[in-house]
């Protein structure tokens, strides 16, 4: 089976004059397959969020490949980037700021489905059903982000990610910034969504919960200072751990 | 210990709506008066009456009369359709260039935003109103020559304010959801970055009416901005300032619309901002 995202030796390297190069995320490989959840997780600083801003494409690659379904997306921008963003989603850390501030949430939601041409009426339809799929009422699309909670916005980021049908569906740390119980809550809904989409949904997720990662996802990768240091099923990395810095980590949870 | 403290925000906030209102409508009626001059004024502005030149303030002519008898009260009135009007053309001139430029910079970045930035620092460096009156100076006299000296030296402002909050709207994920929304550059500057930077930007334009007015008052007053006959406050003062030991309502009547046109406008742009102020938002 064709993999849905494969990232090939991605690298990327911040320099600035006077100061000696960064090198953020060193030479990244991994394949994510159809229907597959991959974990993503290590320490504040390890270069996962610069992983995904390369993937989505917000960060030029240094150097090696992004392959989306097929489709070598590394140097994509205008508008094949945008075609892109219809096989591609992403839920962000911070739900609130996620949204602008300025319009309503049915109007996120309904953004990327009004720019792939939908009418009005229908994209209103359609957001109202993709709140419920999300586990929302209808009538959050006329509220503000700053008038709903954390968890009930991040449904709503949720629901905004699905509105194209996507393929891929990368989370940020999607869960991080809520608290316990919603952060339970949202995992859920999206254990649902894989049950409902099977292997037309695989996800990305960024995390540094290895409790959540274990629960949720089929394989995870460990990053540590840019690279990956290990890899396997989240229950034998957890069990076994082979790298010093995994065991580091798995040590301070238990 | 909350209940007080959440009273108090809720009295200021209501204060501060009251003080908006009354300073609103202050404004309102000062720019309506402006529209409708002409009909307000009692005597013609223009209508010399040499037997009654210099005349004392008096029921028939509540500000007095200038040296070739004109109503000192009509023309003020009059003069404040110069003086009102030009000042909110150039305030709006230099705020619709300034927020282009400044979005333009903040959003392109790299080279253009550069020497764009560096040609405003220059303007930035110069002292303004003379600065001005060396424009007005090469360009030559006038009101429209004025408005175009005092825009050509206030457009940096405006350009650095937008420049900085286009930046940080660049930064922020709304904005990064909506690229991801398959959001085109046109659309994520109209849709999203504007409305979110408009704010700051307004209020400082509401602030700098006062100022304008100061600055094109003064440059008439140079004699660089609207000639006589035209009844333009800063260019009556200059006109009658020979006369201020003498007879002094012939300069301060034009000087008081000043000075009050002047406070309503500042005090509104003060209140605009303590209204839109982002802190005390959604309390």
């Amino acid at each position: 089976m064709e993999p849905i995202l494969k990232a090939d030796n991605l690298t990327r390297v911040f320099s600035r004059k006077g100061q000696p190069d960064f090198t953020a995320v060193d030479h990244v490989s991994f394949e994510l397959m159809p229907g597959e959840c991959l974990g993503i997780i290590g320490e504040s600083g390890s270069g996962k969020t610069t992983l995904v801003n390369m993937i989505t494409r917000l960060l030029d690659a240094t150097e090696g490949r992004i392959v989306l379904d097929g489709e070598d997306i590394t140097r994509a921008g205008g508008k094949t980037l945008r075609k892109v963003y219809s096989k591609m989603q992403m839920v962000f850390q911070t739900p609130t700021e996620s949204f602008d501030p300025r319009r309503r949430l049915g109007d996120g939601v309904g953004e990327s489905l009004r720019n792939n041409g939908w009418s009005r009426s229908d994209t209103k339809k359609e957001a109202a059903r993709l709140l419920q799929v999300c586990g929302l009422t209808p009538e959050f699309a006329d509220r503000y982000p700053h008038e709903v909670s954390g968890g009930q916005c991040q449904r709503a980021a949720i629901a905004r990610a699905l509105a194209v049908k996507p393929r891929l569906l990368i989370c940020d740390e999607a869960t991080s910034a809520l608290d316990v119980t919603i952060q339970q809550e949202i995992i859920e809904l999206l254990n649902e969504l894989r049950w409902q989409h099977g292997s037309d949904l695989s996800i990305l997720f960024i995390c540094h919960d290895i409790a959540l990662v274990q629960q949720f996802c089929d394989r995870v990768l460990v990053m540590y200072k840019g690279s990956i240091v290990e890899q396997g099923k989240p229950d034998e990395v957890i069990r076994n751990p082979q790298n010093e810095y995994t065991r580091r980590l798995i040590d301070s949870i238990l | 210990m909350s209940e007080p403290t959440v009273r108090i925000q809720k009295i200021r906030r209501d204060t501060v709506k009251t003080r908006l209102i009354i300073f609103g409508m202050l404004a309102a009626i000062l720019v309506v008066c402006s529209i409708f001059c002409e009909h307000l004024t009692p005597y013609d502005p223009y209508l010399q009456d040499l037997m009654n030149t210099k005349a004392a303030p008096s029921p028939e002519h509540i500000f007095g009369t200038d040296r070739y008898g004109r109503d000192m009260l009509s023309r003020v009135i009059v003069g404040s359709r110069t003086s009102i009007f030009s000042t909110l053309l150039l305030v709006a001139i230099i705020t619709v260039i300034g927020t282009i430029v400044g979005v333009f910079c903040g959003w392109h970045g790299k080279w253009i935003d550069t020497v764009l930035m560096r040609i405003s620092d220059m303007f930035l460096a110069f002292p303004g109103l003379v600065f001005a009156l060396a424009v007005a100076g090469v360009l030559g006299g006038g009101l429209q020559n004025a408005i175009i000296a005092l825009a050509a030296i206030s457009w940096p402002k405006y350009a650095r304010i937008a420049r900085s909050q286009t930046l940080a709207q660049k930064e922020t994920p709304y904005l990064r959801a909506a690229r991801l929304s398959g959001d085109g550059p046109m659309k994520l500057i109209f849709k999203h970055i504007l409305p979110n930077i408009i704010g700051p930007i307004l209020v400082t334009s509401m602030l700098d009416i006062g100022t304008m007015m100061m600055e094109l008052a003064g440059l008439s007053f140079l004699g660089l901005g609207a000639k006589p006959p035209t009844a333009e406050w800063g260019s009556m003062m200059s006109d009658t300032r020979s006369l201020l030991t003498t007879v002094p309502w012939v300069t301060l009547a034009p000087g008081f619309a000043i000075f009050v046109s002047v406070m309503i406008f500042n005090l509104l742009g003060d209140t605009i901002r303590d209204y839109a102020d982002p802190r005390s938002r959604g309390r």
